[in-house]
């Protein structure tokens, strides 16, 4: 028989671990939203780049990068709600490439006790970085309302019999590093898809970025966003560079800048800038 | 617990267990499939170049039965399940059948030469698959090394040694019972045709729906459609050999206008099920003679 002296200690145990998980909400690591960032968004129809206008972009040349890449801001939704962008392009009649590059970047800590990769020595600030998730398909095959209500592309057929079917629609297919299909990239870390368009040339279709994360130092999803003709090779974090924005550089918290810590990441040099700004990486 | 109370509860648990009504959508079809004597008939050449015809059940190609909202004329030239949309311009609708099965599947009978040409339920002994590359396919089969297999323990020995097994009842492509019995899919009937039944698991019922399939016959180079030697099949990597072992495609249900090619044998109208205890037979009646 189990003593009464144990009952109440194991009961006193349980109240104690209740009431200490009380006293943390969660609410810290969720984004909060802003009234002057909308949780969505709607940008209209995005030009299709030639690729030559693309070439200019994989060249670098800031002025080419600003021009052709668009960089926008997302807020926090209200909790329970979806947030996300939406945008449109026409079919080239070929394929078509999108893709997503959302702040900041992300890289692994190299931990190993004995011969540590000094890149990657410190850990990546993850407060800082946020996720969208691409979905694309036909407008026709879009059941959210642009700028007012998220929706996806999942259709419904009803058979002879009365059963109902999903159907996905949603043409925009990710494949990870392991060669999976319908992945999504992580949080930092650029997305991208192919879309053929053969025989739609001039028809509108539709891309969802839905926001998976926001980043919560600042509660604002700044990212970049590029459509062009042909199909997505060698994409990294460093195609569109420079996507955290004017809410990012102005908090004024941490010292540096997301544009050197980029241009170092991507030139495997953020091990030395962390060194000598440290705020801008995890370790602060 | 007193053990005497045990027995009692756990008869109880037993039987209450042996009530329960699960409720769930999903039944077992089981029925039988009618193929036509002309399915199993082939013209062929022997050693002296006369033609003859034989009637051969190991010409019966793996056979495709699925559940379907219903079955319509007029969209190709068979019957063919009702399509959703069209969706990707390059395929026909998918018929998002409700469940399905197969008569036979293909499997790998140890040697290259075997891929995509061996559906199980077809061969009763190593005897019999050598005796179908002699005597229809025209090429015997070869070991590795390039010689002609002709000796069945010899083939007997190298399958062993290449799956690891000791008896034929664990190689699925020889149709032998656990007593070493012949057991062949299919039986030949009064009428001459020959019939099998059949097993459709965890189907979605709904009344009114159809049982539907045909059969994936032998092309004339003995190939089947609905057979991929490269893509979904097992692949051998083994100091020499270096090939795919081949599988059956996927999807094939959902697209069956796609594998079904002239010479296959197709059921006109399918088994119409009106309760979930009907046991359906389905004639594979039709044979497709090509694009009109």
């Amino acid at each position: 028989m189990i003593r009464r002296s144990t009952l109440l200690t194991v009961a006193a145990i349980g109240g104690l671990a209740i009431g200490a998980a009380c006293d943390r909400t969660g609410l810290d690591l969720t984004a909060v939203p802003n009234p002057d960032y909308p949780a969505i968004l709607e940008l209209g129809e995005l030009p299709v780049l030639t690729t030559s206008e693309w070439a200019a972009v994989r060249a670098g040349a800031t002025a080419d990068v600003e021009a052709y890449v668009n960089y926008e801001q997302v807020g926090a939704p209200e909790p329970g709600d979806k947030g996300g962008v939406t945008f449109t392009f026409k079919g080239t009649g070929d394929e078509v490439c999108v893709m997503v590059d959302p702040e900041s970047v992300y890289w692994n800590q190299s931990v190993a006790a004995a011969g540590t990769n000094s890149v990657y020595a410190h850990p990546d600030n993850y407060e800082d970085d946020g996720d969208l998730d691409i979905y694309a398909g036909l407008s026709a095959t879009y059941t959210g309302s642009p700028g007012v209500e998220l929706g996806d592309f999942i259709g419904q057929y009803t058979d002879s019999l009365g059963n109902v079917t999903d159907i996905e629609y949603n043409l925009c297919q990710h494949i990870g590093s392991g060669g999976d299909s319908y992945v999504h990239a992580g949080r930092g870390a650029p997305e991208w898809c192919e879309i053929d368009t053969a025989e739609r040339e001039g028809i509108e279709y539709t891309v969802l970025l839905r926001t998976f994360s926001l980043p919560i130092d600042d509660d604002v999803l700044s990212f970049g966003v590029a459509v062009y003709e042909g199909s997505c090779q060698n994409l990294t974090e460093c195609t569109i560079p420079g996507e955290s924005r004017s809410i990012d550089e102005d908090g004024g918290a941490r010292e540096g800048n997301f544009r050197a810590l980029e241009s170092a990441f991507c030139n495997n040099e953020q091990g030395d800038y962390c060194e000598a700004n440290p705020s801008m990486c995890g370790d602060y | 617990m007193k053990r005497s109370f045990a027995l009692p509860l756990a008869c109880f648990a037993t039987l209450s267990g042996c009530a329960f009504e699960e409720g769930l959508p999903e039944i077992e079809v089981i029925g039988t499939v009618v193929v036509p004597k002309e399915a199993a008939t082939r013209t062929v050449l022997d050693t002296d170049g006369n033609e003859s015809e034989v009637t051969d059940v190991r010409f019966i190609g793996p056979v495709y039965l699925g559940a379907f909202p219903s079955i319509v004329a007029g969209d190709f030239d068979y019957t063919h399940p009702e399509m959703g949309p069209v969706i990707d311009p390059e395929f026909p609708g998918n018929t998002y059948p409700f469940g399905g099965t197969t008569i036979g599947r293909f499997d790998f009978a140890c040697f290259e030469a075997t891929a995509c040409m061996v559906t199980t339920g077809r061969y009763d002994s190593f005897a019999s698959i050598i005796d179908y590359f002699n005597t229809y396919v025209g090429t015997p089969l070869v070991d590795p090394y390039g010689d002609e297999v002709s000796s069945e323990k010899y083939f007997e020995q190298y399958c062993f040694d290449y799956y690891n097994v000791t008896s034929w009842q664990e190689l699925s492509f020889l149709a032998v019972d656990a007593d070493g019995n012949t057991d062949l899919d299919f039986t030949e009937n009064a009428d001459g045709d020959f019939v099998a039944d059949f097993d459709m698991p965890a189907t979605l019922y709904t009344e009114g729906m159809a049982i539907w399939g045909w059969i994936d016959s032998p092309s004339d180079a003995y190939s089947f459609s609905t057979c991929d030697t490269s893509r979904d099949g097992a692949q051998t990597n083994e100091y020499n050999l270096e090939f795919d072992a081949g599988g059956g495609h996927q999807m094939v249900l959902n697209y069956p206008s796609v594998y079904i090619f002239e010479g296959d044998y197709v059921s006109t109208e399918g088994y119409i099920m009106t309760s979930e205890d009907d046991e359906p037979v389905v004639n594979l009646d039709y044979m497709y003679t090509g694009a009109k």
